[in-house]
């Protein structure tokens, strides 16, 4: 009889994957979005992703995703565009706009973890964000509709570039 | 240089500080007019949702005020709550406790000082854009954090908003095996506090000091976290119980804080109150002799003498601070012996309990009223941010007006620096609820 509940890395695992980092606070709304569709990746792909939360704070990005070789960050971000958008980053490629500096402690955020490890040479060879753009980020724990469905839509958009990785 | 006689300096939202907030100066005739912290972060209201909570939830919902300093939260809630039912913690467990609250201070302290501060010396705008030219001790400071971060994780659970402490104790406490794992990080978080320390006594520090009266913990025998008497440079030297008598909380119309004083009744004026300063520069002016000699050594070579009232030498205190805080750790460490229980029993009865412990940013009071069932009547949070804010106001006062002949953008960076000197933490302050009754007024039923 074959072993009815193979080790993660029999079925073609994800080792080699990026390390998956969810950004967040779920006190803020809107900004929950990247925890939130990191936890749907990680239930969609379960147990194979390797995925962290983080309430984003520069100094705790830069622990996470140290001597990573590829990382994938997923965080709620203000620039602009339709609430509910989502946008794919090579962060290798340039600097962040500020929208991912919002509700991080101190104004240290994602754009800013990203432009010290650039400056301290500590940037993960490969990081692609993929950014949620929110529409309310009071205090409260309710995704607005929008930010919902793209949460969905990010989770699936995310599992495929992490299957696409498989071993 | 500027030779306007009037003019206002106006920052709409600091930087570098936690949670939001500004600054306004007004300047007329050549004096200083009006000096103004505003926060207006929202008020957060978390008095009001410990009461109802039992005594049990109070360090799990106190440490949500604050990602940068839960522990300290934590520390006073629990010992509140056991004053109030009339146990006491001690042996092993107060020490893992010291240990925790180390772990907080050195990560609280190297964000401030490497992070936040340091750009306002070297002439930068952040830490990111001083990291192109300070990549070493940016990486030094993150390395020593990391540390802070791992003594929390392991004690606390995790390393922000701690999950592991309890009224009584801990729920699960380290094995003598686990706590020999920080010994080698700790070891090598000395050395990375003395390059931190290095590289900060070669910065330019401003001639400015106050007299302050200093608000610290003061202990027989250590340096103060948890325990100890609330002394002051006056010769104030009172319980945590006696706090309220002696100081007291004000609205101001321009901050969504209450704002900390402490009373001085005069001849006339019996309700006249005054500021105060809570902080690293207190308590390390209170309690110099109760320093590690490693650590007086190292404050002597920075240049520091055994009170400090320069507010910009904050930077170096911290430092100091921090030192300490690893040398105190690994002391901790290498004398651990398990408890013999995670916690002690800690029955619920009626009454009222007070405890102040020193956060990375000075003294935190909570104060908690619980019924006989455990259930909270009333609780009272006094954050060190609250009681800094007159004195980061008078600070401004004096310290700008030897200076009105500077540019505006020159004197703009110089009053940030000084409220920075602070590490104010806004959230934390923003904690009060303004209770409006409405006589006659009764909830609609659905």
């Amino acid at each position: 009889m074959r072993d009815p509940l193979p080790e993660a890395a029999a079925r073609g695992g994800l080792a080699a994957a990026p390390l998956l980092i969810g950004v967040g606070h779920e006190g803020r709304r809107d900004d929950a979005a990247g925890v939130r569709a990191a936890r749907l990746v990680r239930a969609l792909l379960w147990p194979r992703a390797r995925m962290v939360e983080c309430e984003g704070g520069a100094t705790a990005l830069l622990e996470a995703w140290q001597g990573e070789p590829a990382v994938l960050v997923v965080d709620a971000m203000s620039s602009g565009a339709p609430a509910g958008t989502v946008r794919r980053l090579d962060a290798s490629r340039g600097p962040l706009h500020a929208g991912f500096s919002r509700g991080s402690t101190h104004g240290l955020g994602l754009a800013e973890a990203v432009e010290l490890a650039r400056s301290l040479g500590q940037l993960p060879p490969s990081l692609v964000i993929y950014g949620i753009e929110g529409a309310d980020f009071d205090l409260g724990t309710r995704l607005s509709f929008p930010v919902e469905c793209a949460v969905r839509e990010a989770a699936l958009l995310i599992s495929e570039e992490l299957l696409a990785a498989r071993d | 240089m500027s030779d306007r006689k009037s003019r206002n300096i106006k920052v709409a939202m600091l930087a570098r500080v936690e949670g939001e907030g500004g600054l306004e100066v007004r300047v007329r005739n050549g004096r200083v007019a009006g000096v103004k912290f505003r926060i207006f972060e929202p008020p957060r209201l978390f008095e009001a949702f410990l009461r109802g909570r039992q005594f049990t939830e109070a360090p799990d919902i106190a440490a949500r005020i604050c990602g940068i300093c839960p522990v300290a939260y934590q520390m006073s809630s629990v010992h509140a709550m056991e004053a109030a039912c009339g146990v006491t913690v001690d042996g092993p467990l107060r020490e893992l406790r010291r240990l925790l609250y180390c772990g907080e201070w050195i990560g609280s302290h190297v964000l401030h000082v490497v992070m936040l501060h340091a750009p306002d010396f070297l002439g930068y705008e952040s830490a990111v854009h001083m990291a192109k030219d300070h990549a070493g001790q940016v990486t030094n400071g993150l390395a020593l954090k990391q540390t802070g971060n791992a003594i929390v994780a392991l004690l606390g659970g995790r390393e922000i908003h701690p999950i592991n402490v309890r009224v009584g104790g801990f729920y699960r406490v380290p094995t003598k095996r686990e706590l020999r794992a920080l010994v080698e990080p700790l070891e090598r978080a000395r050395e990375q506090t003395l390059a931190m320390l290095d590289w900060v006594k070669g910065f330019e520090f401003p001639d400015f000091e106050r007299d302050y009266e200093f608000v610290a913990l003061r202990h027989p025998h250590e340096y103060p976290f948890n325990e100890g008497q609330i002394a002051s440079s006056l010769g104030l030297d009172i319980p945590a119980s006696e706090y309220e008598r002696h100081f007291v909380e004000e609205h101001a119309q321009h901050s969504n804080a209450l704002q900390g004083a402490k009373r001085a009744p005069a001849a006339g004026d019996p309700g006249a109150v005054k500021s105060y300063l809570v902080g690293p520069l207190a308590r390390y002016s209170l309690n110099f002799a109760r320093l590690t000699p490693a650590a007086q050594q190292a404050a002597r070579e920075a240049g520091l003498g055994p009170v400090c009232r320069n507010p910009f030498h904050g930077i170096l205190v911290r430092s100091i601070e921090t030192l300490w805080a690893v040398e105190e750790a690994l002391r901790i460490v290498a004398a651990y012996e398990p408890p013999a229980a995670p916690a002690v029993r800690v029955e619920p009865r009626a009454g009222t309990g007070a405890g102040a412990t020193e956060a990375p940013r000075g003294l935190l009071f909570h104060r908690y009223r619980i019924e006989a069932d455990g259930s909270i009547a009333d609780a009272k949070i006094i954050p060190p941010t609250s009681q800094n804010q007159k004195s980061i106001e008078e600070d401004l006062w004096k310290f700008i007006e030897p200076r009105l002949g500077l540019d505006d953008a020159t004197l703009t960076w110089q009053c940030e620096q000084a409220v920075r000197n602070y590490d104010p933490c806004i959230s934390c302050a923003t904690h009060f609820l303004k209770l409006r009754r409405v006589e006659g007024w009764r909830p609609r039923r659905c």
